[in-house]
Order: C-alpha cells, then sequence, then structure tokens
C-alpha cells in the first residue's frame, strides 16, 4: 500500500500533505487512546481504592454493632456512605451469607451507559469483600459495590474533549502544514518547471536561481553544474561532429575510389570496369564509333605464386599494370578483373588493325624481363580480342567473345593473341551443349546403374598383387564411356558429386566385405578423394560411420588426393592427414610429379605413398628428363622412407626401368586393366601374381 | 463452643432467662474491649466483681479462660466498698446497690431498671428478645473511664436524676 501510494501519480505536495495528515492523526490517535485510558485506569484504581477504605472504615466500626447485636446502629454505619453517590450497595452479612445490616442507593445513574456497557460484556460495578474480626475470629463480612457509570460517563466525555482537541489540532496542522510543504516543495517545482522548459526547448544556457542551503538549493547547484557540463560536452560535441564530418566525406572519396579501383595495381576494378564498358558502348553506339576489349592473363602466373611466394606475384602484377599503362592511350582502359586477369578497353578505333598494333605493343612489353625480388622472372600473355560492334553490340557478349579468343591464344601456345571469330563460338556452343547434355544424364546416372566401380590391381616387382586402385567409370548407352576428368568436374558443377562419392566409397566397403567372406587375401584398397571433400567436416564422419555398420577396419584404405590439390590448401590438410592418419586411414599423393610440390612441406605431410604420374612413366623409355623426374621420385620417396607407386606401365621396357630404379609398386595394362568387382575377385581366388600380358 | 456460638449468633432468640444471663455475663466482658480504664498499663489480670450467687455470675464463670484487652479475667466475689478498687468493672444487684456511687476508676453494671438514672454507668434492660444497654457518660466520665464513641453509638445515654 506504501508502495503504490508512493508511485501514485498525486502531486508531490498532495502526497506531502497526506504522509503528515495521516502522521498526525496517528499520533493524535494514539495519545488520545493512552490518555483516555490512563484516566480510565486512574479512576478504576481510584475507586478501588475508596472503596476498600470504606469497607475497612465500616469493618472497624460495625464491631461492636455485631457484637452486641445491634442491626440498627450497623445500618447507621452503613448509611453514612451516602454521601458517596457511587456505592450501589454496602451489607455486613453474618453467619453464612445472612445478611445483618443493608444499604442500598436510590440513584439510577446513567443507566442506559450502564445497559450499553453491559451489553458490550463490560464491567458494570466494582465488588470488594472485606472480613470483620474480633478476637481473631471471623464474625461478619462487609460486602460493598460501586457502579461504574461515573467511570465511564466520565471516560466518555474525556474521550470526547479529546476529539474535539484531534480535530482542532489536525485542522490546524493541515491549515499549518499545506504553508508549509507549500513553502518547502515550491523551490523543486520550480526545477522542474525549469527541467521541462530545457527538454522542451533543448535550451541548455537557462539555469536555476536557489539561495537555499538545504538540500533542494544542493540539488539547484547540481541541476547547474549538470547543465554547464551539458552545455559544455555539446559544444565538444559539435565540433566533434563537424570533424567527423569532414574525415567521413574524405573517407567516403576514399572508399568510392576503393570500391572503383584495385588497391594493389590502382587500376580500374570490374565494377568501374563495368561502368565504362556500359558508358562506351552508349558513346561508340551515337558516335558510330568502334572500340576493342582486350581479354589477358599472363601465362603461368599460378607457378610463380606458389613457387615464388605471393610478394613476388603482387610485384609482378604491379610492374605488368605499369607496364602496360605505359603502352596505351590515355583513352583507354585498363581494368584488373581479379588475381592475373586484366581487361583493356581500346576506346575509339577505326578499325581491326587499330587493336592489333596494341596487342603487338603489348606482346613487345612483354618480351622485357620482369625484374621482382632479384627475380628476373620472364612473364608472358595470352589475350583474346573483340571487337565492339563488329562481333557483337552485347556488352555481355563482347566480354565472353574476348575470354574466348584468349582461350584459343592459350589453346594455340601462348603469350600470343588472338581475335574473336564466328567458328569460335560455334565451338564454344558445341562443347558447351555436350556438356548440358552430360548434366542432364550425370543426374540419372546412379538410379539407371550405369556407375560401376572397377579395380586395377597394383603389384610389386615380384608382380605380386600388393593393392587395387578403385575407379569410377560411367558407361552411358548414349554417349558411350565417359571418362572421369570429364564427369567429375560436372558433378562438382551441379552438386552431384557429394552424394556419388558417398555412393561409390559405399560400393566399395560392400564389394570388400563380400571379399572378405569370400577369404579373399586383405589388400589395400586406393580411392581417390577431392580436396574439397576432404575439407568437409562430416566426410570423416560419414567414412567412420559406414566402416563401423559393415564392421570393416579402416586399415585396408588408402585415400589418394591430387598433388595440386594438396599445395592448395597446405596447412589444412596438413591436419585433415593427421586426423586421417589417428584413425588408420593411409594417404598417397596422386600424380606426383605433375605439380609443384614444396619439398619443405612434403616432409611434414602425414604421406604414407607417392604415385608417379603416368606421363613420367610412359616417357621413360625415350626421355630422358622423365627418367631423371622418375629416379628422382623414387629416391625421394626412398629417403623419407615413403612408397613409391609407378601408374600406367605399359610395356616391360618401362617395366625395366622402374626395376632399375627400385620403384615399390607399379600399376598398368602390362599387369592388368581395371577389373570389375567380379573379375577381380575371380583373379584373386586363382593366383596373387600377375604376368605381364603384353 | 458456647462461646463461639454466641459470638457468632448474638441475636439468637433467647427462649428463656438463662440466654438471658449467659448473654449478659458474655457482654460484661466484651464491653471491656470498648472501655479505657486509666492505668491500664500497670495491669496484669482483669478483674470482674459479682455476687457469685447471681445467675450472671454463674454464666460468667462458665466462659472458658476469658480474655479482655488480651488479659486473663478473674471473677470474684463482690468486696466491701473500700475495696472496691480492685475491681474493673463491678456487677451490681439490688442488694449490692450501695456500690453504685464509687469514686475510683470501676465500671458499674446492672440489670436494675433506671440503674443509670439513679447513678450507675451502664443498665442492661430488653428489648423484646434482645439485650439493649443505657449509659450514663457522665458518671463513667467522672471516675476516668473512657467508653469508645463506636460502643456509645450502641447505648441509649441517660443523665443522672440529680444531674437533669
Amino acid at each position: 500500500m506504501f508502495k503504490s501510494f508512493c508511485q501514485s501519480s498525486l502531486s508531490l505536495k498532495n502526497k506531502l500533505l497526506i504522509a503528515i495528515i495521516f502522521a498526525v492523526s496517528l499520533a493524535l490517535f494514539v495519545v488520545s487512546v493512552l490518555l483516555v485510558a490512563n484516566n480510565a485506569c486512574n479512576e478504576w484504581t481510584k475507586m478501588n481504592e475508596r472503596l476498600a477504605i470504606q469497607g475497612q472504615i465500616i469493618a472497624d466500626n460495625c464491631i461492636p454493632a455485631v457484637i452486641f447485636d445491634d442491626p440498627y446502629a450497623a445500618q447507621d454505619i452503613l448509611s453514612a456512605i451516602k454521601a458517596d453517590n457511587t456505592v450501589s450497595y454496602a451489607r455486613i452479612t453474618v453467619d453464612k451469607n445472612r445478611v445483618f445490616a443493608e444499604y442500598k442507593s436510590l440513584l439510577q445513574n446513567a443507566s442506559f451507559i450502564l445497559d450499553m456497557v453491559d451489553r458490550l460484556g463490560l464491567p458494570t460495578q466494582v465488588k470488594r469483600e472485606q472480613a470483620v474480626f474480633y478476637q481473631g475470629k471471623k464474625i461478619a463480612v462487609i460486602h460493598i459495590a460501586a457502579s461504574l457509570s461515573a467511570l465511564y460517563v466520565n471516560n466518555l466525555q474525556y474521550s470526547l474533549i479529546a476529539v474535539l482537541i484531534s480535530v482542532f489540532s489536525m485542522l490546524l496542522a493541515v491549515i499549518l502544514a499545506n504553508c508549509l510543504v507549500r513553502s518547502a516543495i515550491n523551490p523543486i517545482l520550480q526545477l522542474n518547471k525549469m527541467a521541462q522548459r530545457i527538454s522542451r526547448w533543448g535550451d541548455y544556457s537557462l539555469r536555476t536561481e536557489s539561495n537555499l542551503q538545504d538540500e533542494v538549493g544542493q540539488l539547484s547547484r547540481s541541476f547547474n553544474e549538470m547543465l554547464d557540463e551539458i552545455e559544455h560536452r555539446d559544444s565538444i560535441l559539435e565540433q566533434t561532429v563537424a570533424k567527423r564530418t569532414s574525415d567521413l566525406i574524405q573517407l567516403n572519396k576514399q572508399l568510392q575510389h576503393q570500391a572503383q579501383h584495385d588497391s594493389l595495381t590502382g587500376l580500374a576494378n570490374r565494377k568501374l570496369y563495368e561502368d565504362r564498358l556500359q558508358v562506351i558502348c552508349v558513346q561508340s553506339q551515337r558516335n558510330q564509333r568502334k572500340f576493342g576489349l582486350m581479354y589477358f592473363d599472363l601465362d603461368h602466373f599460378k607457378m610463380i605464386n606458389d613457387t615464388l611466394g605471393h610478394d613476388v606475384g603482387d610485384e609482378v602484377l604491379i610492374q605488368v599494370a605499369q607496364r602496360i599503362s605505359s603502352v596505351i592511350r590515355d583513352e583507354d582502359i585498363l581494368c584488373r578483373m581479379g588475381g592475373d586477369e586484366f581487361t583493356l578497353i581500346i576506346n575509339n578505333i577505326r578499325q581491326r588493325d587499330d587493336a592489333q598494333l596494341v596487342a603487338e605493343k603489348m606482346l613487345a612489353a612483354f618480351s622485357q624481363p620482369f625484374l621482382c625480388h632479384q627475380h628476373e622472372l620472364t612473364i608472358s600473355s595470352s589475350m583474346g580480342l573483340a571487337i565492339y560492334p563488329d562481333d557483337t553490340q552485347s556488352e555481355n557478349q563482347l566480354m565472353r567473345y574476348a575470354d574466348l579468343a584468349m582461350y584459343h591464344a592459350k589453346q594455340s601456345g601462348r603469350n600470343n593473341y588472338c581475335f574473336f571469330t564466328e567458328s569460335m563460338r560455334q565451338q564454344n556452343e558445341t562443347s558447351l551443349a555436350y556438356r548440358a547434355q552430360l548434366k542432364a544424364l550425370l543426374k540419372n546416372a546412379v538410379v539407371n546403374q550405369e556407375m560401376q566401380i572397377i579395380y586395377q590391381p597394383q603389384v610389386d616387382m615380384q608382380r605380386k598383387i600388393v593393392g587395387i586402385e578403385a575407379l569410377l567409370r560411367w558407361n552411358n548407352a548414349e554417349k558411350g564411356v565417359i571418362p572421369p576428368e570429364v564427369f567429375i568436374p560436372i558433378a562438382e558443377e551441379i552438386g552431384l558429386i557429394q552424394g556419388l562419392e558417398e555412393w561409390a566409397f559405399s560400393e566399395i566397403c560392400e564389394d570388400y566385405v563380400q571379399w572378405r567372406l569370400q577369404d579373399l587375401p586383405d589388400l589395400k584398397v586406393s580411392i581417390n578423394i577431392s580436396g574439397h571433400r576432404l575439407r568437409q567436416q562430416d566426410f570423416l564422419k560419414f567414412i567412420v560411420k559406414t566402416l563401423e555398420s559393415l564392421g570393416l577396419p579402416t586399415s585396408f584404405l588408402v585415400f589418394e588426393v591430387h598433388e595440386a590439390e594438396i599445395m592448395q590448401n597446405l596447412e589444412e590438410m596438413k591436419s585433415i592427414f593427421k586426423q586421417l592418419n589417428r584413425q588408420g586411414i593411409k594417404i598417397a599423393v596422386d600424380n606426383f610429379g605433375s605439380g609443384y610440390t614444396s619439398l619443405t612441406y612434403l616432409q611434414q605431410l602425414a604421406v604414407d605413398e607417392f604415385k608417379i604420374d603416368a606421363q613420367f612413366v610412359r616417357q621413360l623409355d625415350y626421355h630422358h628428363g622423365s627418367h631423371s623426374v622418375v629416379q628422382a621420385i623414387v629416391s625421394l620417396a626412398h629417403s623419407l622412407k615413403k612408397s613409391v607407386t609407378a601408374m600406367g606401365v605399359e610395356n616391360e621396357m618401362q617395366l625395366n626401368h622402374l626395376r632399375v630404379l627400385d620403384c615399390s609398386a607399379m600399376q598398368g595394362y602390362l599387369f592388368a586393366k581395371p577389373l570389375s568387382a567380379k573379375e577381380l575377385s575371380t583373379l584373386l581366388s586363382r593366383t596373387l601374381y600377375l604376368m605381364p600380358t603384353g | 463452643m458456647v462461646m463461639i456460638f454466641l459470638l457468632v449468633m448474638p441475636s439468637v432468640c433467647l427462649a428463656n432467662n438463662l440466654m438471658e444471663y449467659r448473654l449478659k455475663a458474655l457482654y460484661i466482658l466484651r464491653l471491656a474491649d470498648f472501655i479505657t480504664w486509666p492505668k491500664s498499663s500497670e495491669r496484669t489480670h482483669f478483674t470482674v466483681c459479682i455476687d457469685l450467687h447471681d445467675a450472671v455470675a454463674k454464666e460468667l464463670q462458665k466462659i472458658e479462660a476469658p480474655l479482655v484487652k488480651s488479659l486473663p479475667v478473674v471473677v470474684i466475689q463482690l468486696p466491701q466498698k473500700q475495696n472496691i478498687q480492685q475491681c474493673q468493672i463491678v456487677y451490681l444487684t439490688k442488694e449490692s446497690f450501695n456500690l453504685i456511687f464509687t469514686e475510683k476508676p470501676v465500671l458499674t453494671v446492672s440489670s436494675e431498671l433506671d440503674f443509670a438514672e439513679q447513678g450507675g454507668m451502664i443498665e442492661f434492660f430488653l428489648e423484646g428478645d434482645k439485650v439493649k444497654m443505657k449509659v450514663n457518660l457522665f458518671v463513667a466520665n467522672k471516675v476516668g473511664l473512657q467508653l469508645s464513641s463506636k460502643l456509645i453509638r450502641l447505648m441509649q445515654r441517660v443523665k443522672s436524676a440529680d444531674e437533669k
């Protein structure tokens, strides 16, 4: 209740008044009750004492009357108390309550009060008994009673006076409190009014005036100090805001520049390029002018990044940008699209030859080596050109055609330029159509049972089968056998790769279970896994779950990961390989030698096997360089205590070379072509040694 | 037992004279409790003088170990006038009326008619079945006896004939 009162919407003045009135009422009530009670107690005590004295007097005086048996004399004695009109009766009894003499008051005072009191259950009279002794013996008893009506009337009057005084005091208190409260809270109300004005008008220069020395005065001064502080902060804030705004404008300009320019080379970026291209298209159309779009990248730039590091790569990009910028006209626009890809808008040309001239100049610019971080680098570029509006009037198509032309430039040996032709478009569209068909077919390949797992045995130098490599084969009724290097990228593109890999893994495991049931020798099974899939969190869980559901160990598994994919995400692969090793799964580096493996990291990778790229093995018997590469890989593997498997062994000559080089294992058509699970089990049940088929 | 009975039941109807005598004997002793004798502190006992042949004397003697003002009570035969000072109370009959005028502090009590008016101090008389008393305060005060006002209140006050 107290809380609700404090939180009520009453004004502070009314709240204070109510509180004062309540407190005064309570105090007056308590004081009145205490006074009345005290008065009643006193009256009661006095009455009792008076009765006791009267009883004693009667007792003293009535002894002769009793012993000389004179009730009249006794009556006389009793009559003496008539003077006390509160006594309602007095009586002397002898001999077991026989009345000897008696006096009864004839007065009937305020009987209605007594009736009321009686009804309330309160006492209406006080009684006393006094024994009378003579010669040590009790000879009579005095009974005396007094009516309490006088006491009640007295107290009633007293209460009435208390109420009257209380009411009067209350009125006085209310009047006084009203004046005092008003003068006490007036400064607070003024303060409140001031705060409202400040909040309404936001004028922090206003101040309150108070000379009071109490808490309200202190509050006023604190309020003024707070306003000083706010005003001060306001001015600082305004200054800060002005400064920040100018900073922001500056920053905005910078950001705008950054948003449209490449931070590394300072060239226009893709965004600005697109804007400019659009504008130039419109201008060219209006002015009936031509312009050329060149798309070019740096040949083998990835190798520079991988072998010499990104610092060198970045430096190359900067120097290329500078060098190209120096050979083009001011009206041409050079943009970096990302990575090592650039576009050049050759603005305002009359004919195709003008663009060709620029391309020739650029080739000439690339002919000089670049000096980056003490490396002298010979860098070439492949360029594709498309002409607006000769080739197309669409900006997007223009870009695509330039890209297509660049692809052809690369196909025809890099370090040259190529103009877009209609035949390029047709050729591209044909291959695109083929891919589109494959996409559609691939979706149902598993359901249509076109996918098959085949196994190619791996043998040691004694031609004993030591392992098998699982390969995925797609045999479509319409398109024939489609090689994995064709359909795997498509599966990746349309998001089927994960399902396909999981299906393949389950198939392999089920085949393995069958071989175990047939008591065939335990062989390690190599499976090609994409780096992308390896990096996915749920991959290892899937593997472990599948193996557990079939009750298979992990020890038979060898995951083959392409060298290039390992190198792309070296640090991540390191930890993934460690995890796989912990699970008991071995790792083989597939197509080892085809990429640019950093030998520094090779030692740190938890791999168990190297697989030599088939292109080196194929050239073993006639290409001295390949021989050296294979020799280097084998000795590297031996020194790192890893096993090494040569892939694509096709004739006795290659076999002899490998034997001399002390290769650990081999795989190829010389020993066995890939077999179905059934064919493999038939082979294994017959022999473990494979004779060359050639 | 008799005494207790009489103390508690003073107004038992006096059916016969015996009761009256007994009451008078009792009253003689009780009177002493409300009267002050001069030099009473020197006393070791309290003497009631009475004609021992009288019926009241007989009743007096029947009271067991009577005490007046905490002093034992001795009941003796009425002496000669010259020896009257040894008594504190004398109960006179018609025969011993010569002792009525005494100059000594001796309380004179009698049941004879107009005893008080004739110069006696306290006179018993019957009113209905109750024994009542008359007092001649003048006589009592003259010999130095002081009667309690409480006692006087019960008595009918008379004056000597010569006083009137």
